[in-house]
């Protein structure tokens, strides 16, 4: 792998170049534009606001659920898009792997750059509704960049590892918004921990995204440091994904042009 | 850039295409063939193993220009995308130097909706130009296309052969090492292509070329060396005369043999045919000058046409006909018995009738044979009319363009008259 990294270095004017086209497809050719980075996770915290905090009743332990919500809906939605948008990337580029030679996993990791960006507009309008919210400012809120890139180093992985797995095992296509379903209704976005029965807690909180979201919500609605537990378990966690799933990327590349 | 040293080394390499049961069907099948007793008819067939590659061992060395000749399914594909990177041997080593661009379909990975302009920087990018150095050619990319004026419109309005023109282009300015090219000079129209030849002339003056075509005087014109796949292997690998002369003996033969096995192949399908029926043109045979059934010709052979007949019926002044046409159905040559003022004596029941045309001078191409027979020179109500009634093809041997090879000569006739001097002569 350490190889890898230079020829990955050399080539990222195209990861570069890959993103920027898509950034301008997407907003030549929709109405909203780049709006949507902000509509996709304001509308869903209404909506979950709306269900849990006024149907359902949900207690986050004393903070707005508005800010519960949409702290966890951002973070989601990043994992949630990357994995939809980078999973079948490989595939859909079926005509520049099969005619020309780059490090593929230039094109998985261009599609992270697009859903970075709506992560990092999404994570500007969580900063104003801290504002509005007159929510607790403090220096602790310093460490949420370093949780956002445990969080990339945990996408980074799974994307790499799905999207070369996707074009061996098509099925992975299917799967995934299940997937994505379950592993959501099983990931603190818009409940918290503590509606997990005390027995299965530590069960629960297997769930790396569970982890992550956790490290987001102590400084962000509570103005104190995660635990240094939860934040080395996550980093563990991400730095083996990613490693694991870059290695699994460059040993099977090759056979993505013999598949196809 | 070092002018010598190898630029391309293939030692013992072999690539092998594996077809795998992918499925879960298959997997249960397998499975229960296995444990369920295997009685023969559900056996599952065994991986398909395609060799596309087999034991290529061949260094290049720098600034070579190599041709790469073969039928298709050959392996030249496969070559180019071993060099290129995009496929990993199955066994062999192979070390490429230097910075490779693979010429291999032009635009690839064009983004359909984004404009010329910005795809110029991102099939650079693919390509693996970073974005000063596209700056830095970008004026040259986009005189050399022709596409000033549509710089700005998506390249989903483009037509294919501007699509194929802005690739070129952009292919063309990336400073490579190694230059993949696999049938792309042949696109756009006649004057593009003209400018794309010039272009890789100057381009294989700084880079090893490895150049893969059907177009033979292609390959003797740009290459210093052929290799010539067959089956995945390398039969040939030298000076492009002999390459392309021990390439088109193998392409004959073969051909041939197909002839043979799949005769009759008088008719293709859907081919029309019309007439009474008094008599009938049975068949035409294709012949050479030792009166071979052929299907293979080269520029300046000697051709017979066997039209073999039926008499049915009645007939009345029989005339015999035929046409060859071009496979773009331009008729190129026309005859009759009448035309050429020839008796027609017919046999009892059936026989044949023969033209000959010594030293044809058609050429590269494949051609299609109208044969005919009908009464005084009345082709509205004909006895038999057979269109597509034969077949051959040219191999492209002759460096000519056109459809015939007409005799000509060249002379510079001592030095040019000065301007002006025409006029002033009385």
């Amino acid at each position: 792998m350490m190889h890898d990294l230079p020829r990955l270095i050399r080539y990222r004017e195209l990861l570069w170049t890959l993103a920027l086209g898509e950034f301008k497809a997407r907003h030549r050719q929709t109405f909203l534009g780049v709006a949507w980075a902000l509509v996709q996770p304001v509308s869903m915290m209404l909506i979950f606001t709306v269900v849990f905090s006024f149907f359902a009743k949900v207690s986050v332990q004393g903070t707005s659920y508005v800010l519960f919500a949409y702290t966890g809906i951002v973070s989601w939605m990043f994992l949630a898009n990357s994995l939809s948008a980078g999973l079948p990337s490989i595939v859909a580029s079926m005509n520049l792997v099969t005619k020309v030679g780059f490090p593929r996993e230039v094109i998985p990791l261009s599609k992270l750059l697009t859903t970075g960006f709506d992560f990092l507009v999404g994570m500007g309008v969580l900063a104003l509704l801290l504002l509005a919210y007159e929510a607790p400012v403090s220096s602790v809120l310093l460490v949420v960049p370093g949780i956002a890139v445990i969080q990339l180093m945990f996408v980074m992985g799974l994307v790499l590892w799905g999207s070369a797995l996707y074009v061996l095992k098509r099925d992975l296509g299917t799967m995934l918004p299940l997937l994505l379903q379950i592993w959501m209704f099983l990931s603190p976005v818009v409940y918290p921990v503590s509606l997990i029965p005390e027995r299965y807690q530590t069960l629960y909180m297997l769930n790396p995204m569970a982890l992550i979201m956790e490290a987001y919500r102590s400084p962000i609605l509570f103005g104190t440091l995660p635990s240094p537990g939860t934040v080395t378990s996550a980093f563990i966690v991400a730095a083996v994904v990613l490693v694991v799933g870059y290695a699994y990327f460059k040993a099977v590349e090759m056979k993505f042009a013999d598949v196809m | 850039m070092r002018s010598s040293g190898v630029a391309i080394q293939f030692e013992d390499v072999s690539k092998c295409y594996v077809r795998r049961p992918r499925t879960l069907k298959d997997a249960l099948s397998r499975l229960l063939c296995r444990f369920g007793g295997n009685n023969g008819s559900g056996a599952p067939a065994p991986p398909e193993e395609i060799w596309a590659v087999r034991n290529a061992d061949f260094a290049v060395a720098r600034g070579e220009t190599v041709g790469i000749i073969g039928n298709n399914g050959a392996g030249k594909s496969t070559v180019l995308k071993l060099i290129a990177g995009i496929t990993s041997p199955t066994s062999g080593r192979l070390t490429v130097t230097g910075r490779v661009a693979s010429l291999i379909e032009l635009g690839a990975g064009f983004n359909l909706d984004l404009a010329g302009r910005d795809n110029i920087y991102l099939n650079g990018a693919v390509l693996g130009l970073s974005r000063q150095e596209v700056d830095r050619h970008f004026d040259d990319i986009v005189a050399f296309s022709g596409l000033a004026e549509f710089l700005d419109v998506p390249v989903k309005y483009y037509s294919s052969g501007m699509y194929a023109r802005l690739g070129f282009s952009i292919a063309a300015h990336v400073k490579a090492d190694v230059i993949l090219t696999d049938e792309v000079l042949a696109v756009g129209d006649a004057p593009f292509r003209r400018q794309c030849l010039k272009k890789f002339e100057e381009l294989k003056a700084s880079a090893t070329v490895c150049f893969v075509s059907h177009d033979l005087h292609a390959i003797k014109r740009v290459c210093t060396r052929v290799l010539w796949l067959k089956n995945g292997r390398i039969q040939f690998d030298g000076a492009p005369e002999p390459a392309i002369e021990a390439y088109l003996g193998s392409v004959e033969q073969d051909r041939e043999r197909n002839l043979r096995e799949a005769r009759p192949l008088q008719t293709e399908p859907g081919a029309g045919r019309w007439g009474s029926g008094e008599i009938e043109v049975t068949a035409v045979d294709i012949l050479d000058a030792q009166g071979r059934a052929r299907s293979v010709f080269r520029t300046f052979e000697d051709l017979v046409v066997r039209m073999h007949y039926q008499v049915n019926g009645p007939v009345h002044e029989p005339m015999f006909g035929m046409n060859i046409y071009s496979d773009d159905g331009v008729c190129i040559h026309g005859t009759n018995t009448v035309i050429k003022a020839v008796p027609v004596r017919l046999a009892e029941r059936a026989g044949t009738i023969d033209v000959r045309y010594p030293r044809l001078p058609l050429l590269a191409g494949t051609y299609w044979l109208r044969a005919g027979v009908t009464s005084g020179n009345n082709w509205n109500a004909p006895y038999d009319v057979r269109d597509r009634a034969g077949k051959f093809v040219v191999q492209p041997v002759q460096p000519d363009e056109g459809l015939i090879g007409l005799d000509h000569q060249w002379s510079t006739a001592g030095p040019v008259p000065e301007a002006g001097v025409l006029e002033k002569r009385p």
